[in-house]
């Protein structure tokens, strides 16, 4: 088995469902805005439990072509819809002759909880991968199908095992989502865990004390070099370092100086065959917990040393909530919106700095900046992490490519 | 350079055995390890036979003793620590980072998340268990595992339905290739609890309570999947590694598939699963390099159930043609393992190399899809070369691995 020639790796569609909005060009002026979608949780009774507040979403409506049986299955198949048709792939069998037969696109599915939707009647009924046949069936991706499911970290990993998958020629184009939905079940488990703050998400403050969980998805299509230039595909952002790995060390606590998270960026690193000096942003896990946002920046000090005082940090769970298996794949959805516009969403809910948190926290309103490299990090129970780099489509050009309009 | 990935070490508890030298010993003698559920009472309706792990002590394998293990991580813990001892390796000698642990499990802690959400249900959301509630994530296992031994390199947990572990396989082999780490820890896992058979129950795919005598797999008769539980680890490195460390090698693997099939044509229909499974053993075998006659022996994942069954004959008829390659099917002995299918099949299928001979796929009488060399006869004798390994689910999903 030897290593295969190496293949490049574009973005070439995105979607997604959150609280600030049901498209990504909604969402990502949510978070220039500094918008808020945090909010009172009425999805269920919370019989007395103290964490009353989520980034729920409100007065959304599946697509109507395809049947959903569940919130979190209708949030992923409209992001996958968005993305697709971003890169001009139709694949439902109601559009028109001539554009729908794309060759195959493997599906990347990536969860906490999977189809679990609020009232628990899917807790055993079956089990994560369902949505992804779901999904398959309704958009007709008849490529390889995966379901990651690697906590918080799930959305981050769903794309590093994509990007391997496009390497290893064992796919030419793979849609990834990240997804989830409030359920009473993760709910529960969730503010049990103290993890939960009654306040508001304050990334990297001295006050900060917990996060708050929010629901949805988004999805990324990533193509091989050689599709985009076939087909022909506009890409947005090349994908290229990736990295995940394990704590080793505690099913809830991040390790001390957040060792596991500095590997995930130094993994990531290394794929890209980038120095730490080459990073211009990093689109932090920053979840507003204690422990979380001390040893990412712990961790990004031990990475990036003497350069890192000099890299914007964003903390964007301060404004959209916590997205669990989708908060990888949203994080790099804007980590390539930042890339191709130049600016950095900030972090919300900042007031006060803390000593233990010394990053250059992007804070009140966007910075604009000449983005080159983003990196965007994840994190999640079980001590799993996960690192990926963009750089802009066209720094490493080897061939001209589609310039994509929007 | 080529490098290839190599297996150097096996932990493995099936209905067979705990261990390899039981497990293989069972293959050997070719009986069922099928039998009316023991553990726990199974739903009515269904039949009660499944294929259960032996007893067997977590703690003979871990480093330190564990307040709560549900049996999905204790059959991956375990499995884990054995893999260790068998492949010769001294945790603590291990460069953390430069290994990693990947594995699939189609339904993880079921029990578990069931315990977890009945308080909610009968207590109130404000008196949940909330050391339970880390061990309800699909990744509890896997992350037990890391933390065990420290395996702090490169991590992913797939939960694919009855490909699982063959993506975490197939995905060590490509990280390895790309020297992303010295050693990664593959397998599977799935446990039986009175969840799971209620769940598989419910999505009718269980015998009725008539069948008393195991699945009828690639049979005409099929009626179902008998399901059965397993914790398996492999050690996978690059061979260099493992020779320079003077570490015997089991098995090579040569190379690997994912199955996909042509997308509709002007408003048709998706090409049959087939034709992905047909794609996946391509794949693998032009990784190889090998051709189908070279074949000792096709590992199939039929379990009993007609899609899955059916599918991977029309495929294996259309790769293999007129070779007479032998077809074996491990489920017809354990059960269907699931989402540990793979890793199972392919720690089975190193361990029949030493054994010399195949297991039969038994109730086969009259094959639904005739034209292939089912092996129904404990005493047939396996050839010289490499083995295919299938994994497929019934909602389209496959994958092919070449054992040599």
């Amino acid at each position: 088995m030897s290593v295969p020639p190496s293949q490049r790796i574009f973005v070439t569609g995105m979607g997604a469902i959150t609280p600030l909005g049901f498209s990504v060009n909604e969402t990502w002026r949510g978070l220039l805005a500094g918008h808020s979608a945090i909010g009172p949780l009425d999805l269920f009774d919370l019989g007395g439990i103290s964490c009353t507040q989520a980034g729920q979403i409100r007065h959304f409506t599946p697509p109507a072509a395809i049947p959903v049986a569940d919130r979190a299955t209708g949030f992923a198949v409209a992001a996958c819809m968005e993305a697709l048709a971003q890169a001009s792939i139709f694949p439902n069998r109601n559009q028109e002759p001539g554009i729908r037969n794309v060759p195959p696109i493997a599906l990347v599915t990536a969860t906490n909880f999977g189809t679990l939707d609020h009232n628990a009647s899917a807790l055993v009924n079956e089990g994560p991968f369902a949505t992804a046949d779901r999904l398959a069936t309704a958009l007709n991706l008849t490529g390889p199908r995966a379901t990651i499911t690697l906590s918080c970290a799930a959305g981050a990993a769903g794309l590093a095992y994509a990007a391997g998958l496009i390497r290893h020629h064992r796919a030419a184009r793979v849609l990834v989502v990240g997804y989830d939905a409030i359920s009473r079940f993760a709910w529960s488990g969730l503010c049990a865990l103290r993890t939960m703050t009654k306040d508001r998400v304050r990334p990297f403050d001295l006050n900060r004390n917990g996060t708050i969980f929010s629901e949805g998805a988004a999805a990324l299509l990533l193509e091989s070099e050689t599709s985009c230039h076939d087909r022909p595909a506009a890409p947005l952002a090349e994908l290229l370092g990736w990295g995940t790995n394990n704590n080793g060390f505690h099913i809830t606590a991040p390790s001390p100086r957040g060792a596991g998270s500095a590997l995930a960026m130094r993994q990531a690193l290394r794929r890209a065959s980038l120095t730490p000096d080459a990073i211009d942003h990093i689109n932090a896990h920053g979840t507003g917990t204690k422990a979380n946002d001390a040893t990412e920046s712990q961790a990004i000090a031990d990475v990036f040393g003497a350069h890192a005082p000099r890299i914007p940090v964003t903390a964007l769970k301060s404004s959209l909530g916590h997205m669990l298996g989708a908060a990888g794949t949203i994080e790099a959805v804007a980590s390539v919106l930042s890339l191709r516009e130049g600016v950095i969403p900030p972090t919300t809910n900042f007031e006060t700095p803390d000593p233990e948190c010394a990053v250059n926290l992007v804070i009140h309103r966007p910075r604009e900046a000449n983005l080159r490299y983003v990196l965007s990090n994840s994190a999640g129970i079980g001590g799993c992490n996960a690192a990926v780099i963009f750089a802009n489509a066209t720094l490493r050009a080897s061939a001209p490519l589609r310039e994509n309009p929007s | 350079m080529n490098d290839p990935v190599v297996i150097t070490g096996i932990g493995i508890l099936s209905p067979l055995g705990i261990g390899s030298a039981e497990t293989a010993a069972a293959l050997r003698e070719g009986e069922s390890a099928l039998s009316p559920v023991s553990r726990f009472t199974p739903p009515r309706g269904v039949s009660p036979l499944c294929g259960e792990v032996p007893a067997f002590r977590v703690e003979d394998f871990l480093v330190a003793p564990k307040a709560y293990l549900d049996r999905n991580s204790e059959l991956l813990l375990a499995a884990t620590g054995m893999a260790l001892r068998n492949a010769g390796i001294d945790a603590a000698t291990l460069a953390p980072e430069r290994t990693g642990i990947m594995i699939g499990t189609a339904w993880a802690g079921q029990d578990t998340m069931r315990a977890f959400f009945a308080d909610y249900a009968q207590k109130g959301p404000r008196l949940v268990k909330p050391f339970l509630f880390p061990h309800t994530y699909f990744n509890t296992a896997i992350s037990l595992a890391a933390m065990e031994w420290s395996l702090r390199g490169a991590h992913q947990s797939f939960a694919s339905g009855r490909v699982a572990a063959a993506q975490a396989l197939i995905e060590a082999c490509d990280l390895l290739a790309d020297d992303d780490a010295d050693v990664i820890f593959t397998g599977g896992c799935e446990a039986l609890g009175p969840s799971l058979f209620n769940t598989l129950a419910a999505m009718g795919v269980l015998p009725p309570t008539t069948a008393t005598d195991g699945p009828h797999i690639f049979d005409a008769r099929h009626n179902g999947l008998v399901p059965g539980e397993a914790g398996v680890m492999l050690v996978l490195e690059r061979q260099s590694r493992a020779t320079d460390r003077g570490a015997p090698i089991l098995a090579t693997i040569t190379g690997s598939g994912l199955g996909f099939r042509d997308p509709p044509q002007d408003g048709g229909s998706a090409l049959p699963i087939e034709s992905g499974i047909a794609n996946a053993i391509f794949a693998a075998l032009q990784q190889s390099g090998i051709e189908t006659h070279e074949l000792a022996c096709v590992c199939a994942s039929a379990n009993g159930a007609a899609t899955v069954d059916d599918a991977e004959a029309q495929a294996l008829r259309a790769v293999l043609g007129n070779f007479p390659v032998p077809v074996i099917a491990p489920a017809a002995l354990c059960g269907d393992t699931m989402g540990a299918c793979a890793a199972l099949h392919v720690a089975l299928a190193v361990l029949l190399r030493g054994n010399g001979t195949l297991p039969p796929v038994t109730g086969l009488k009259t094959p639904a899809v005739p034209g292939l060399a089912y092996v129904t006869r404990a005493d047939t004798p396996l050839r010289t070369g490499p083995i295919l390994v299938l994994a497929t689910d019934p909602a389209g999903s496959s994958a092919a691995l070449v054992v040599r």
